[in-house]
């Protein structure tokens, strides 16, 4: 290994001496300027295959594992979701996604796709959930799934780090998320060397690739190039298993010039979140300002439904015939709903929820999970039917702005 | 046992047949009775009730009377529908002359007597709960019906269809497929059925009556037109379900 890390050009410091499965005991090495969110390649244990590689991965994981579901991006029918997968093949593996401000398409001439309208979190905290049942008798008898072991597949660095988010906060507090939370047994991470137009993850420290909280992850090079790394043990075994090759200079050299070009691209997207929270604070009773930036916005709530770290939800109990039953259903706070209370409304005006949105997900999420709230997948953005940018907001936010 | 009556007005009646289904079910039958009701009992008028449900929208001023006096007898009462919500399709004729639009539909016109105007129940009396939809959603009725013989009410959530559509898992058609939609202005309640069939709403809900002002609303139809909707459209569809919140957007103030 050389002693200079070549994304960072800097040097590498030891981390930990690891013992393999194989007995032999490893160094682990990492870039001096990594942080927790940009990570080095992990140490250039880099490994190279294709896709055919990546689903002897997938078999080798579900076969240790035994009886695990695979979640992920799958392709039907020209449209892509998030949801349960037949099949590994059913990963978009031959088409882009086109993401502008309120606008999306699924194009046949490119091949790296980057995220549906649906995350993980339509797992993890389905749009509606049931919580209890009552019967005639007033007999309560909880709700829950049964139990379930899940790998999730291809999810994304942002997806990843929204799942970290939304830990945060339903972890160990709602049964539902925990329950379902606790069924993922592996997971694998698709990392991005070109970004959607609507993306901006670096700049929160979201992405485009992973250090930590992940099993497997790979980065597509090429349209069948894929770079491989582990993030666990369990991930480590498997790769080993699948017996991949270690990756060459030229693929770690790629690798790291897309990374880096991925980076510097995103970054300009938006200011920097320092001054972002900063200039918050200071126009948050900026009334004309929020107005405004809010003025196409029409309440109709999808960029919070769309949102992987958005966790609102209305209780609402339903009489059927012969029982009744509490579910859990996302509600919004762009929604006029949101707010409203016996006797009054807290938020009657738009731009006070529009307002509120981004507020919390810059300042109050840093208070309740120690980080922003906001991973920069852009969804916001893509899936506005009026193309409300959530960047030109921020933008505009901090004067001076680089956009 | 809760007395029952359903009165109808300018409507097309589609409301009355989920009222019909909503007491097929045997809980509902039996905590229910229906006093009166033109298209189920024979009663030539309508006694004192505990609940009405209106559907419909009034055209005259014999309808105008008659909810009145259905208000004076009743406990509790329910709009139904879009046309008794907020006016219903009949808008589609204001605007137009009130005597071309009569001669067009009817062979003697004469003895049509209509308003030029088109006003919701909602405009004339006090109403306790609403549910607006065109036809309603079988499923707001029941769910009513049960609640209120528990002594409650159902929850009134006040979104747009697009809670609904994402909370069906479904793909933004507009966004997607560039299927103008006009859902994020559709006051929710439906299911999002529309984009569930790849097709765009069309509003029949009616539009919100809260978060919209001029601006909004044209900021969307300037959307909706990019999409390749006929302007003229976009504005039938707005103002053909929910006229009372169309034209005081209109009129300038904020819904
Ligand atoms: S998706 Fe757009 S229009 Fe809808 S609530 Fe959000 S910002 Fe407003
Ligand atoms: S606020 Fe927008 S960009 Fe940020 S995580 Fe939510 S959907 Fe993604
Ligand atoms: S941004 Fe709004 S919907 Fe999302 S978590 Fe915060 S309050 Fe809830
Ligand atoms: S936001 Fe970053 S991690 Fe997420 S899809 Fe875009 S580039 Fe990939
Ligand atoms: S398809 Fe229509 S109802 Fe559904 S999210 Fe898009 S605009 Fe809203």
């Amino acid at each position: 290994m050389d002693n200079e890390c070549y994304l960072h050009k800097a040097k590498y410091v030891m981390l930990e001496t690891r013992l393999l499965n194989t007995g032999l005991a490893k160094k682990v090495w990492s870039c001096s300027t990594m942080n927790t969110n940009e990570l080095c390649g992990n140490n250039c244990n880099l490994f190279v295959g294709g896709f055919k590689d990546l689903g002897t991965v997938v078999k080798l994981l579900q076969e240790d594992l035994g009886g695990v579901r695979l979640f992920g991006y799958k392709l039907h029918n020209d449209r892509i979701e998030f949801g349960e997968m037949k099949d590994f093949d059913e990963i978009p593996t031959t088409v882009a996604d086109i993401q502008k401000p309120g606008y999306f398409r699924i194009s046949s001439t490119g091949y790296r796709f980057r995220h549906s309208f649906s995350s993980p979190k339509a797992f993890l905290l389905p749009p509606e959930h049931s919580i209890l049942t009552v019967s005639q008798g007033y007999e309560i008898v909880e709700d829950g799934d049964g139990e379930m072991g899940v790998v999730f597949l291809g999810i994304k660095p942002c997806d990843r780090k929204a799942m970290s988010i939304l830990d945060g906060i339903l972890y160990g507090k709602s049964p539902v998320y925990t329950k379902r939370r606790d069924s993922i047994k592996a997971i694998i991470v698709e990392e991005c060397l070109e970004p959607g137009e609507t993306c901006f993850c670096s700049a929160v420290k979201a992405g485009p690739t992973i250090s930590s909280g992940f099993d497997i992850a790979y980065a597509r090079l090429y349209k069948d190039t894929l770079v491989f790394k582990y993030g666990s043990s369990l991930g480590e075994k498997i790769l080993v298993k699948a017996g991949l090759q270690k990756a060459q200079d030229s693929h770690v050299k790629a690798y790291f010039e897309m990374v880096a070009n991925a980076i510097s691209m995103m970054n300009s997207r938006i200011s920097r979140v320092e001054e972002l929270q900063k200039a918050l604070k200071e126009r948050i009773g900026d009334k004309s300002f929020w107005e405004k930036v809010s003025s196409n916005c029409v309440g109709c709530g999808n960029c919070n439904y769309v949102c992987p770290t958005c966790f609102c939800t209305e209780i609402n109990d339903i009489v059927e015939e012969g029982y009744s039953k509490r579910i859990g259903m996302w509600l919004g706070c762009l929604t006029y709903t949101y707010g409203l209370v016996a006797g009054g409304h807290f938020r009657q005006e738009l731009y006070t929820r529009y307002r509120h949105f981004v507020l919390h997900k810059f300042l109050f999420y840093p208070k309740q999970v120690g980080d922003v709230g906001c991973v920069g997948c852009g969804r916001c953005i893509t899936w506005c039917p009026l193309g409300v940018d959530l960047r030109d907001t921020l933008n505009l936010l901090v004067e001076g702005g680089t956009r | 046992m809760y007395r029952v009556a359903v009165v109808k007005l300018t409507s097309c009646s589609g409301c009355i047949n989920e009222i019909v289904y909503a007491f097929t079910f045997s809980d509902i039958v039996s905590k229910y009775r229906i006093e009166y009701f033109t298209e189920l009992v024979d009663v030539e008028e309508m006694g004192g009730v505990d609940i009405v449900f209106i559907e419909g929208s009034i055209s005259n001023k014999h309808q105008e009377e008659l909810v009145k006096s259905v208000r004076a007898k009743a406990g509790f009462v329910v709009a139904i529908g879009t046309c008794a919500v907020m006016g219903g399709v009949q808008s589609l004729r204001v605007g137009s002359d009130v005597n071309d639009v009569k001669k067009a539909v009817y062979a003697e016109p004469q003895y049509i007597e209509v308003y030029s105007d088109v006003k919701p129940v909602t405009d004339v009396i006090k109403v306790d709960f609403v549910i607006p939809g065109c036809p309603i959603n079988g499923s707001a009725l029941t769910s009513f019906l049960r609640k209120y013989a528990f002594g409650g009410l159902p929850i009134a959530v006040h979104e747009s269809v697009c809670a609904e559509c994402k909370r069906r898992g479904l793909e933004c058609v507009l966004v997607a497929r560039g299927v103008p939609c006009l859902g994020p202005v559709t006051v929710s309640g439906c299911g999002a059925i529309c984009p569930s069939f790849g097709r765009g709403c069309y509003g029949c809900y009616g539009i919100k009556y809260f978060d919209l002002n001029r601006e909004k609303l044209e900021a969307f139809s300037r959307r909706l037109a990019e999409l390749g909707m006929d302007r003229d459209d976009i504005d039938a569809l707005l103002k053909g379900y929910g006229f009372k919140v169309y034209s005081a957007i209109m009129r300038g103030g904020e819904a």
